[in-house]
């Protein structure tokens, strides 16, 4: 884990790349972003209610992809542990992991939040 | 670049706005899909030039869309490029399977995915040419074929028109191509006889059947006329040394085979050692002696021939090196010893031919044929066992000469090596009404010809032929005195008398030789040996009246002939 809290909770680096690319749409992807990560956060909550680690495994995956893509490599790096565990159908006893998910989501979130008004 | 239309499939908005916004700052235009299901359905509609595909997708994944496009793209290329933050190799060798052509992993770096689409975009114009180089290739290829077929057919007219399938004759022909290097001819002659031509080209396809053209031409047409195989393969020669580039020459063996003489000459030039097995088993080894035809300049071409006897049942093998230089898959040649075993093992005559054809064929089995594999057996029958086609020796035209006579003297020069008996059957037909009896009239006058020149200008006597030695001996005296002949003549006299229904040709020879006796003969005396050598029996039988006169070195024959009803 301290590999983990040794990467930064939102890459500067590719905040920037991703205002030069987008421009004026940058903060509209920053809020679809935002949006779809509350589907996604529900997903992986729900699917380990249900014990259903195939349904984890891909809403983990793909909250993977689309953090990495923000720069939210913390978050990345959490949700690949996570899709890791549910691919090993070892899904008992991951609470905390998904506890320290869903901290670092809020932290996040608030940061890309700042970025959208900024 | 050019500007290409992408599809993207990716279920996350965010990661596809990244890309959408991406490709289209570069120029592209972008067509998005949410899930795998929709992946398909757009590019159905969409036809766009490149994918770029999510793997883990709802509804259908990644790999599943990958599959189906690359069904429905068919022959062109569109590149796959799969969307992934997978790292292990079994999940990367995955998206390959399903068709994928690349990668490009999250978090999307824009410089790599421009670099990708230019590298594809080459990929995809390199397929383009070459699928239309490719087509144009198929399209000439067809094109080409068509021809080479309408070619050959024209080509079997010719060179087929014979008399291969006589039941006397085996014969094996394998072409390589459309076209095949070796030639394989066989004509009956006016005289009853036959001539059979094998040739092996140089080379294979277009170039070697072209020079098979005249060459076959030539075999037929000269054979229908009445010419001999020296004149034969001397015009064959010319012919191909004028036409063919240097370097490209004829393999050959020529058969003259006379069913009455039970004798065959044979020429070989640049052809295996060939064989004669004789119905006791006894074999004959015939070794080329001669340069191929197409090489040597008139002067220089020697027409020289073996001259044997030929007993009923005895059997002439002849080949191209098709058969000797047939490899195997260990790249051996199947070699004449392999050839001669085969013969020594054989038992029964009448299978040996299909032997040798399955043992060459089963020594290849595996290996890629390397040359043509030709070759004919002929065998010594009895000239009724042949139906003989008259068909091309018979004419439409009704008038001609009606009454009318000549006179043609040939000298000592043009005896030394010219056959006059073309030439002669040739005025001969100029009649209609003679034109059926071609056959008769060309053996009736070989038959008086040779006698006048062998036994009466260059005095050779008959009896020499008796045994197979002196067979050959005779021969060779023949050709060394005419060789060197000083003096001397044969004069050929026709008169022709129509009839009410038909016509009287008298054929009147006459030499400068001394005569013989003949008086025993005129009286139905049959038991000389000299007078057998002469033929004479056979031209009686083929005319109303045969008669010598003077001091026997004039002789009479009289032919009438009647208008078919």
């Amino acid at each position: 884990m301290n590999d983990i809290a040794a990467l930064p909770r939102l890459d500067e680096v590719v905040i920037a790349e991703l205002k030069e690319i987008m421009e004026e749409d940058f903060a509209m992807l920053l809020e679809t972003w935002l949006q779809d990560a509350v589907d996604r956060v529900s997903a992986i909550d729900g699917s380990f209610a249900d014990k259903n680690a195939e349904a984890l495994r891909e809403a983990s995956h793909s909250f993977k992809g689309s953090c990495s893509n923000i720069g939210a490599a913390r978050l990345s790096q959490l949700s690949a542990v996570v899709e890791q565990k549910a691919r090993d159908g070892q899904i008992d006893g991951i609470e905390d992991l998904l506890q320290d998910l869903k901290s670092e989501y809020q932290a996040v979130k608030v940061l890309v939040e700042a970025e959208v008004s900024a | 670049m050019d500007q290409i239309k992408v599809l993207v499939a990716d279920d996350n908005e965010s990661d596809r706005m990244i890309l959408s916004t991406i490709l289209k700052k570069q120029g592209h235009q972008v067509v998005q899909a949410e899930n795998g299901q929709r992946a398909v359905e757009l590019f159905t509609s969409e036809q766009p030039h490149l994918v770029l595909m999510d793997a883990l997708m709802p509804e259908m994944d990644g790999f599943e869309a990958a599959r189906l496009i690359k069904c429905l793209a068919g022959e062109d290329l569109i590149p796959i490029i799969f969307l992934t933050s997978l790292r292990d190799a079994s999940s990367l060798a995955q998206c390959l399977d399903a068709g994928g052509d690349d990668f490009l992993s999250k978090p999307y770096n824009r410089v790599i995915l421009e670099a990708k689409i230019n590298a594809f975009q080459r990929m995809r114009q390199m397929h383009k040419t070459l699928q239309k180089q490719r087509d144009q290739i198929a399209a000439n290829n067809s094109y080409l074929l068509q021809e080479q077929r309408v070619a050959k057919a024209v080509f079997d007219n010719v060179a087929h028109s014979g008399c291969l399938d006589a039941p006397n004759i085996q014969h094996l022909l394998s072409p390589l191509a459309v076209f095949n290097g070796d030639v394989l001819l066989a004509a009956r002659k006016p005289s009853g006889g036959m001539h059979i031509l094998l040739g092996d080209f140089t080379g294979h396809g277009l170039p070697a059947a072209v020079g098979a053209m005249p060459l076959a031409e030539i075999f037929y047409g000269m054979t229908t006329k009445g010419f001999g195989m020296t004149d034969i393969l001397r015009e064959i020669n010319l012919k191909l040394k004028s036409i063919l580039p240097v370097g490209v020459f004829c393999c050959a063996g020529m058969v003259d085979l006379s069913f009455r003489k039970r004798s065959i000459s044979v020429w070989l030039g640049g052809v295996p050692n060939c064989y004669l097995i004789r119905t006791n088993g006894e074999r004959e080894v015939l070794s080329s002696n001669h340069l191929p035809v197409g090489v040597l300049g008139r002067r220089e071409f020697d027409d020289t021939c073996y001259e044997l006897t030929m007993e009923l049942g005895d059997r002439f093998y002849l080949w191209s090196d098709g058969i000797h230089e047939a490899r195997n898959e260990n790249n051996e040649m199947y070699g004449e010893d392999r050839l001669l075993s085969i013969i020594d093992a054989n038992e029964n005559q009448n299978m040996l031919f299909s032997e040798i054809r399955d043992d060459v064929t089963e020594h290849i089995q595996n290996s890629s044929r390397d040359d043509d594999i030709t070759m004919l057996e002929v065998m010594m029958v009895e000239e009724s066992a042949l139906s003989f086609e008259n068909a091309e020796f018979e004419a439409g035209a009704v008038s001609g000469p009606t009454d009318w006579s000549m006179k043609y003297r040939f000298g000592a020069v043009t005896l030394r090596d010219f056959n006059p008996l073309p030439l002669l059957l040739h005025l001969l037909m100029e009649v209609p009404g003679l034109r059926p009896h071609s056959g008769t009239l060309y053996t009736m006058l070989a038959e008086l010809f040779s006698n006048a020149l062998e036994h009466g200008v260059i005095g050779l006597s008959s009896r020499l032929k008796a045994s197979p030695e002196g067979f050959a001996s005779y021969y060779e005296e023949r050709q060394k005195r005419l060789a060197s002949l000083q003096e001397g003549f044969v004069e050929f006299e026709f008169v022709h008398t129509p009839l009410p229904d038909g016509g009287e040709l008298i054929i009147r020879v006459m030499d400068s030789g001394k005569g013989f006796n003949y008086q025993k003969h005129n009286t139905n005396d049959t038991g000389d040996e000299d007078f057998h050598g002469r033929g004479i029996p056979l031209v009686s039988s083929l005319c109303q009246n045969l008669r010598y006169v003077g001091c026997g070195n004039q002789v009479e024959a009289c032919f009438e002939w009647r208008r078919e009803a």
